[in-house]
C-alpha cells in the first residue's frame, strides 16, 4: 500500500490517511479481506500518532470500508469497489454542478465551459 | 518516627550510599570519639593540670559537640542538599548534577531524607549527652585526685553543648540550608572563644573570682549533673518527634 | 482504568511567575505532548509532579494514586528524563544499577544492562564522562529499567544526534503500544510531537490554553496565508496569531471561518503552528490589554 502523507496538505492527517486507503482499495491495491496494517503499526510506518490512524480507520470502519475482528485485526470489506467509485463520481458531480450554475449566473457562455472540458478531455487521450 | 518509617529511612541512606559519595555517619562519629580519646592519652600523662582540665572542659565539651555536628551537616550536604551547591556555587560541583536530584525520582518519600536527618541528629545528641556525662563522671575522679575543678566550667560546658544541640536541633526540623544552618551553629562559638581567651588571660586567681558568676550552672556537676543531661536529650529527641509527627507535606526542595 | 496522570486546579507562585489553576489528564496508551515558550510553566509542572517542590493548591493523581500521599508507590510507576543530567558525575552506572536495584519494587537490571549495551555506555566509566547524549539515554536507561507506567520526559532529545531522535521516538511508541503506559513528553522540537504525540497540551504564561487530541486540533483549526488584500474588516478579527509582512500574511483560523476567506491557501496545522499562533495572538492581546 503506497500512502503519500503531505504534513503541509490542506487536509487533516487522518483524513489524508483515509484518502489515501481509499485509493489504494479503489486501485485494487487492498482486496476485499485483505489485512491491513495495525493502528499501531501504520503510525509507526506513517511517523504519525496512533490518534491519526485510529480516526482514520474509525471512520472508514463508520462508512463500511474495512472491518474489525476481534482479536485478528482489521480487514478491507468491499467486494465491490464500484460502490466507492459511484460515490466519488456522485459527490464530484455535485461539485460539478454547483460551480456550472455559479459559472452560468456569472454569464460564462457555454461554448467557453464546453472548450474548457473538452482540453481537459482532450489532454488525457493525448498521454 | 514508626518503626516502618526508621526502616525505610535507614534504607535511603543506604542507597543513597551506595549511590554517591556520603559518608557512614556511625563510623565518622565513632572515629571523632576515639581521636579524643587519643588526645586525652597524648595530653594527660604529660600536660599541667590546668592543660589537662583545658582538655576535659573545652574538648570533651563543647568542641565535641560542635565537630559532631559537623559531620552530620556534612552528611546532610552530601546526601543531596542541593541548596547548598547551587547558593554557594561551589566550583567543583557546581557543573554536576548533585546526588539529591536522582534520589528524589526513586520511590521513597521526601519525609525520609527528613527522617534520616533527625536520625542522624539522634545518633549525635546520645554521642554528645554521652561525652558530657563522661565529663562529669571525669571532673569528680580529678578532684577527688586533688585537683581544683570548679563546677561551673562543668556547667558552661553542658549549657554551651545543650545551646548547641537546640540550634541543630532547629536546624534539622525545619530542613534549614545547609549554608545558613553552618553559620547559625559556628556563630555562637565566636562568644565562648572570645570567653576562652579570657579566662586563659586571666591570672588563676581572677580566674577562680570570674568563673563564679556561673555559679547557677553548679547544678551540671556531679549525678544531679547527669541526671539533667539525660532529662535535657530526652526532652530535646521528645519535642523532636513531636514536630516529626506533624510535619507533612514534605517536598525535596530540588532547586 | 485510571487515567495514568491527572491534574487539576495545580497552582504554584513564584517572584516573577504564577502558574494559575493547571489542569489536564492522559488516559491510558497516550503520548502527550507539553509545549510552551521558555518560563510558561511545564518544567514547574514537571517538577510539583516529582515533587521536588511543593504546590500551593491543586491535585496530582498517577494511576489514580495521589503523588504526594502515596510518593513511593508513584515514584515506582513513574520513569523520568530530566533536560539536565540527575545521575551523579561522580558515580558510574554499575554503581547507579546496585542503588536502583536496592530502591526499586521491580528493577530489571538485565533489561538495563542490555539497554546499556545497545547503546553503548560503559557501567564502568563515571558518568561526567558521558556526551550529553550519552547522559539522556543514560536516564532513559534507568527510566525504562523499573515497570514504570508514565514516562516523563523534559527535552529528551535536546542533546541527540538525528538517528538517537528517531531511536528514541521508536522506543516511545513501542513504550504506549500496550495502551496501557502513557508518556508525557516536554519539548520545544515540535516536529518531534507530529510525529508521536496523540494529544497537545499548550501552557502560556504559566496557564494551560488547550489540551486536545491531534486530530481534533486538526478539525478545529487550518494555517492560511495569501496576500494581504485578502484580509478584511470582517475576517481579519477571526485570525488567530495574524502576522502580516510585505510579502503577505499568516495566520491560525478556526477552520469553520475558512469560508470568511477567499483566495488564500490552506494547510493543516502542526504543533510548532498551535504554538507560535497561539503566543503571537497572546501577546497581542496583552499589548492591547495595556491600552
Amino acid at each position: 500500500m503506497n500512502l503519500f502523507i503531505n504534513a503541509a496538505g490542506d487536509k487533516p492527517m487522518y483524513e489524508q490517511v483515509k484518502d489515501g486507503i481509499k485509493e489504494a482499495i479503489l486501485k485494487g491495491e487492498l482486496k476485499a479481506h485483505d489485512l491491513m496494517p495495525s493502528v499501531r503499526q501504520l503510525a509507526a510506518d506513517l511517523n504519525v500518532s496512533m490518534i491519526t490512524t485510529k480516526r482514520a480507520y474509525a471512520d472508514l470502519e463508520r462508512e463500511g470500508l474495512i472491518y474489525t475482528v476481534a482479536g485478528k485485526g482489521t480487514f478491507v470489506k468491499l467486494e465491490d469497489i464500484t460502490v466507492i467509485q459511484e460515490k466519488n463520481i456522485g459527490e464530484a458531480m455535485e461539485e460539478f454542478r454547483k460551480q456550472t450554475e455559479l459559472l452560468k449566473k456569472l454569464d460564462v457562455p457555454l461554448e467557453r465551459l464546453e472548450s474548457e472540458i473538452r482540453s481537459i478531455y482532450g489532454g488525457n487521450d493525448n498521454e | 518516627m514508626t518503626v516502618t518509617e526508621r526502616k525505610r529511612a535507614a534504607r535511603f541512606e543506604k542507597v543513597a550510599r551506595t549511590y554517591g559519595s556520603i559518608g557512614n555517619v556511625n563510623r565518622m562519629l565513632v572515629f571523632l570519639i576515639i581521636a579524643v580519646l587519643i588526645i586525652d592519652a597524648a595530653i594527660f600523662p604529660v600536660a599541667a593540670a590546668e592543660d589537662q582540665l583545658f582538655v576535659i572542659f573545652f574538648i570533651h565539651g563543647f568542641m565535641l559537640s560542635l565537630m559532631s555536628e559537623l559531620v552530620v551537616l556534612m552528611n546532610t550536604y552530601f546526601i543531596g542538599d542541593t541548596s547548598f551547591i547551587a547558593d554557594t556555587g561551589n566550583i567543583t560541583l557546581a557543573g554536576s548534577a548533585y546526588s539529591g536530584k536522582f534520589l528524589c525520582t526513586l520511590p521513597f518519600e521526601a519525609k525520609d531524607l527528613f527522617n534520616l536527618r533527625f536520625i542522624h541528629f539522634e545518633k549525635q545528641l546520645s554521642m554528645v549527652a554521652v561525652s558530657m556525662i563522661f565529663l562529669q563522671i571525669a571532673a569528680e575522679f580529678l578532684r577527688a585526685m586533688g585537683y581544683t575543678m570548679e563546677p561551673e566550667y562543668i556547667g558552661v560546658s553542658c549549657l554551651s553543648a545543650i545551646f548547641f544541640e537546640a540550634l541543630l536541633l532547629i536546624v534539622t526540623l525545619t530542613g534549614m540550608k545547609s549554608h545558613y544552618a553552618i553559620i547559625m551553629i559556628f556563630a555562637p562559638t565566636l562568644p565562648l572563644i572570645i570567653f576562652c581567651e579570657y579566662m586563659d588571660g586571666l591570672s588563676e586567681q581572677e580566674a577562680a573570682e570570674a568563673i563564679k558568676i556561673f555559679s547557677p550552672l553548679n547544678i551540671f556537676s556531679g549525678v544531679p549533673g547527669i541526671i539533667l543531661m539525660i532529662i535535657a536529650a530526652a526532652a530535646m529527641a521528645f519535642i523532636g518527634e513531636l514536630c516529626l509527627k506533624h510535619k507533612k507535606d514534605v517536598s525535596w526542595n530540588i532547586k | 482504568m485510571n487515567n495514568i496522570l491527572e491534574i487539576t486546579g495545580l497552582s504554584k507562585s513564584y517572584k516573577d511567575f504564577t502558574l494559575d489553576n493547571a489542569g489536564f489528564s492522559i488516559e491510558p496508551g497516550t503520548v502527550m505532548g507539553l509545549i510552551g515558550q521558555n518560563g510558561a510553566g511545564k518544567t514547574t509542572i514537571i517538577r510539583l509532579i516529582m515533587n521536588m517542590t511543593a504546590r500551593e493548591s491543586g491535585s496530582i493523581t498517577v494511576c489514580g494514586l495521589d503523588n504526594l500521599g502515596d510518593e513511593i508507590a508513584v515514584k515506582n510507576k513513574i520513569g523520568f528524563v530530566s533536560d539536565e543530567c540527575y545521575l551523579y558525575f561522580n558515580t558510574t552506572l554499575s554503581r547507579t544499577a546496585k542503588a536502583c536495584a536496592a530502591a526499586y519494587e521491580n528493577w530489571d537490571g538485565k533489561k538495563f544492562s542490555g539497554l546499556l549495551k545497545k547503546w553503548g555506555l560503559s557501567e564502568k566509566k563515571k558518568v561526567m564522562t558521558f556526551s550529553k547524549g550519552m547522559q539522556t539515554k543514560a536516564m532513559l536507561a534507568v527510566a525504562l529499567s523499573h515497570g514504570a507506567e508514565l514516562l516523563i520526559l523534559d527535552e529528551p532529545t535536546a542533546g541527540l544526534d538525528p538517528v538517537a531522535r528517531i531511536e528514541v521516538l521508536d522506543i516511545l511508541r513501542e513504550f504506549v503500544s500496550d495502551g496501557k503506559r502513557s508518556v508525557l513528553f516536554s519539548t520545544h522540537i515540535t516536529g518531534d510531537l507530529d510525529k508521536i504525540a496523540d494529544v497537545i497540551t499548550l501552557i502560556i504564561d504559566g496557564k494551560i490554553q488547550e489540551s486536545t487530541s491531534i486530530d481534533m486540533i486538526e478539525d478545529k483549526y487550518a494555517v492560511i496565508s495569501g496576500s494581504n488584500d485578502k484580509l478584511t474588516p470582517e475576517n481579519e478579527p477571526l485570525t488567530i496569531g495574524l502576522r502580516k509582512l510585505n510579502t503577505g500574511f499568516e495566520a491560525l483560523v478556526k477552520r469553520e471561518d475558512l469560508s470568511k476567506f477567499k483566495g488564500v491557501s490552506t494547510k493543516n496545522p502542526n504543533a510548532e503552528n498551535l504554538l507560535t499562533f497561539s503566543i503571537w495572538e497572546h501577546n497581542k492581546n496583552k499589548e492591547a490589554e495595556k491600552i
